[in-house]
């Protein structure tokens, strides 16, 4: 569903993404971590046409996302880690105009609308302003403009970014679903456990380049030992002795 | 404390010396070119001064006085606002290892000196120098003036911040913001009307008046006068009285100003601190506040003929602007112009030119026109950039950059074109212009609207302003200029095209028809290729 291609990003000198390539299945829930400034937002980012790649291709579903841009986004939903919103339209009004930018019909919009403001318990508040919302608030009602057409494919940037315990099982729990259901996601976290239970996939990323992909159980077999966590793999390769050194410094 | 502030206003100036770079090469032209300007300007005032009584004089500086403490009170509400609600990082110091006096302190000294202060210490300073030089006041009035300059200010200043203080109580920060942004832009248009209509008497009225002050002999004795409750007003006499050498009274009257201005800044500091640390008024406060809006429904069943792209962008774009007085206010300015232009009937009686037909209907027209430009270049101007960082939104939505480009101009143009109708409506009612006026202004509007909405909104797109935090810093200054000079220039060629004469009377039923082909191709293209250039612009935006 989703392939990548030998991607590479540079800004200026800087190589944010480098010769990347990469395969999401068609229903499969992909999991990229990697830490601070690895590249994972800049790959997520390319695929949602907010920006050109330097080299490679990323396709979506078939479609081209620099050629054929109009096309991949129609089935895509992205959601940004800090989603800003207009803060001047109520969670209602920007479900309506998400849903007329996706060219949904008026009445299928409004009963979509309805039904997410109900599952994300937005209904008390969907005629309020954006501005006067929480964090986790404008969070749920940005993943409801993202889902309202429907998506195959999500690509979700930290999706429990800034979220209470029960926003964050919800959104768990919806993903699963989601995935169940058929819908394709990429999502990029920091937290491992998530990645864990949910990913049927998991790739590493750190500066720029993929240095690890699998299932849980390769991923082990890629590590030291066969009862190693995700976390001892994702220090192992993404600099976990730095780590290790540094907490022997704290401890004196 | 004192290290704690100093260290707190340094760390704040380098802040603001990044972000504004213009700031400092600003203060140095101020410092080198206006000081003395101001000084030598308010020398020449002085001869004017020398032949009237000290009490005109105090007069004058009261006046002045209470002008600079009611500006320093209006402006002072933002400033406090934005320091101390919307600049996010007070409790970041707050939480610090440094005391939250200190914090107040220097929080409250930022507001006081940037830009405020300086530019008091700048301009009123070399003024009242410059005045006390030619009037020959006494040596006492030199450093009594630096006092009066200094103290100006601050109780203005804790006045503005206790205010803004109970207003945030009640109000979320971002809203009192907006109130005063309306406040303070009605406040302005008011003045203009109001001295539009002082003006329109001034000579028959206010100027005998004037005349008989200066030339009405000596006013009655100054020392005698009652300098009332206004501390500005003691801070005036005071320098009258040092410049006629009564040293005694003008210390005593410039003590009191200067120990109440400081003792009213002093107490401000602790309420404040007060105020905000006992969650009185800060920042926990204000952000749980929700303000619930009427909507239409998801979609409005009227607009569900329109294509959904296009309904979405425009709609929304009205709707954020309806809702947001900074941006509405952009309209406000050529709304109070339109009004003095049209009611003062200056193109009452005009004669009728040969070569421009009816002249007050083309005045009128080209008038109408002219306004409803002005309020829509900014709106155009500012049409990608007030999308902010939820561009992310659009970027990511099935939507081709000349559909979100066609969508953005037709949403300035429609508005270009609701302003043209009301104006061209009201220009033809009051001018007596008729049928003929409004569709004359209409057609202006309808033609020139298209081809400055699509060069604004070009310039616009070609360098967008993605990340502001205030809607004021949507645009951008340079593509503004450009615009402006671009649109300038197209807009002088309509004007010339449609009116220099050729010299040919007898053809000039078929010259007129020439004239209005060839604008109508000018400004196709205009649009076209302006409409062209934004789109590529929105094509490079990467975020």
């Amino acid at each position: 569903m989703i392939e990548i291609c030998g991607l590479t990003k540079c800004y200026g000198d800087l190589t944010a993404v480098k010769d990347l390539t990469l395969t999401v299945n068609p229903g499969e829930l992909f999991s990229l971590l990697g830490p601070n400034g690895a590249g994972k937002t800049t790959v997520l980012k390319i695929l949602a046409g907010l920006l050109r790649p330097t080299a490679g291709t990323a396709r979506i579903a078939g479609h081209d996302v620099l050629q054929d841009g109009q096309q991949a986004r129609a089935i895509t939903g992205y959601l940004p880690e800090s989603p800003f919103l207009y803060e001047k339209l109520t969670g209602r009004e920007l479900l309506g105009f998400m849903a007329d930018l996706y060219r949904l019909p008026s009445e299928r919009a409004s009963q979509r609308a309805q039904d997410l403001l109900r599952l994300f318990d937005l209904q008390g508040v969907a005629d309020d302003l954006i501005q006067s919302y929480s964090h986790g608030m404008r969070q749920k009602v940005a993943l409801a403009g993202v889902l309202i057409h429907e998506p195959k494919v999500l690509i979700l940037d930290e999706p429990t970014s800034g979220l209470d315990p029960r926003s964050a099982r919800l959104m768990k729990d919806l993903l699963r679903e989601l995935c169940q259901r058929g819908t394709t996601i990429l999502m990029s976290t920091h937290i491992l456990e998530i990645a864990e239970r949910l990913s049927q996939r998991i790739g590493i990323i750190h500066q720029g380049q993929l240095i690890a992909c699998g299932t849980m159980d390769e991923l082990r077999a890629l590590s030291r030992g066969p009862g190693s966590t995700l976390e001892d793999l994702f220090l192992q390769l993404t600099g976990g002795v730095e780590v290790e050194e540094l907490v022997r410094y704290l401890e004196g | 404390m004192r290290q704690e502030i100093l260290h707190l206003l340094r760390w704040r100036w380098r802040v603001l010396d990044r972000t504004y770079t213009w700031l400092q090469p600003v203060l140095v032209l101020v410092a080198i070119l206006g000081c003395p300007l101001v000084f030598f300007g308010t020398f020449k005032l002085g001869e004017v001064l020398r032949f009237v009584g000290p009490g005109f004089q105090w007069m004058i500086l009261s006046l002045v006085m209470l002008m600079v403490q009611l500006l320093f009170l209006g402006s002072s509400l933002p400033a406090v606002v934005a320091a101390l609600y919307l600049g996010s990082d007070l409790e970041l110091l707050l939480a610090a290892p440094l005391r939250a006096r200190s914090v107040f302190t220097a929080r409250l000294l930022e507001v006081l000196a940037f830009p405020g202060g300086l530019l008091l210490i700048l301009i009123l300073l070399p003024a009242l120098w410059g005045l006390g030089l030619r009037l020959g006041m006494g040596l006492v009035y030199y450093p009594l003036a630096i006092l009066a300059v200094l103290c100006l200010p601050l109780l203005p200043l804790a006045l503005g911040t206790l205010l803004t203080m109970s207003l945030v109580r009640y109000l979320p920060a971002w809203r009192v913001r907006e109130m005063l942004a309306v406040a303070g832009t009605l406040l302005w248009l008011l003045f203009y009307l109001g001295q539009q209509a002082l003006f329109t008497g001034f000579q028959e009225r206010f100027l005998p008046l004037l005349m008989a002050m200066f030339t009405g002999g000596e006013r009655p004795a100054f020392l005698t006068m009652d300098p009332g409750p206004l501390p500005g007003n003691w801070a005036a006499w005071s320098l009258v009285a040092a410049g006629l050498g009564r040293i005694g009274p003008a210390c005593l009257f410039m003590g009191l100003f200067a120990l109440l201005s400081l003792g009213a800044y002093g107490l401000c500091l602790l309420v404040a601190e007060w105020l905000y640390l006992s969650g009185w008024a800060n920042i926990g406060v204000v952000q749980r506040r929700r303000r619930p809006v009427k909507t239409a429904g998801a979609v409005p069943y009227r607009t569900r003929w329109l294509p959904a792209t296009f309904r979405a962008i425009v709609l929304k774009d009205w709707r954020v602007l309806r809702r947001d007085p900074q941006a509405l206010l952009q309209l406000a300015w050529p709304l109070a112009f339109v009004l003095v232009w049209l009611f003062s009937g200056q193109f009452r009686g005009l004669p009728y030119s040969f070569f421009l037909g009816n002249t007050i209907v083309w005045w009128t027209g080209l008038g109408v026109a002219w306004f409803c430009l002005m309020a829509v270049s900014g709106l155009a101007l500012a049409a990608i950039s007030r999308e902010g960082r939820s561009f992310w939104v659009l970027r990511s939505a099935p939507l081709s950059a000349w559909e979100l480009i066609v969508s953005k101009f037709w949403a300035n143009y429609l508005l270009c074109l609701g302003l043209g109708l009301l104006f061209s409506l009201g220009a033809a009612w009051l001018q007596r212009t008729g049928l003929v006026g409004f569709s004359y202004s209409l057609g202006l509007v309808m033609l020139m609207g298209m081809g400055i909405t699509a060069i604004y909104l070009a310039f616009g797109a070609q360098s967008p302003n993605l990340t502001w935090d205030n809607p004021r810093q949507a645009y951008n200054q340079g593509s503004g200029c450009l615009g402006f000079i671009i649109g300038g220039v197209y807009a002088l060629s309509i004007v010339l095209i449609l009116a220099v004469p050729i010299g040919l009377p007898a053809w000039e039923p078929l010259l007129s028809l020439l004239r209005l082909v060839v604008v109508v191709g000018l400004t196709a293209g205009v649009t076209w290729k302006a409409l062209l250039a934004a789109r590529q612009g929105v094509e490079a935006i990467e975020l």
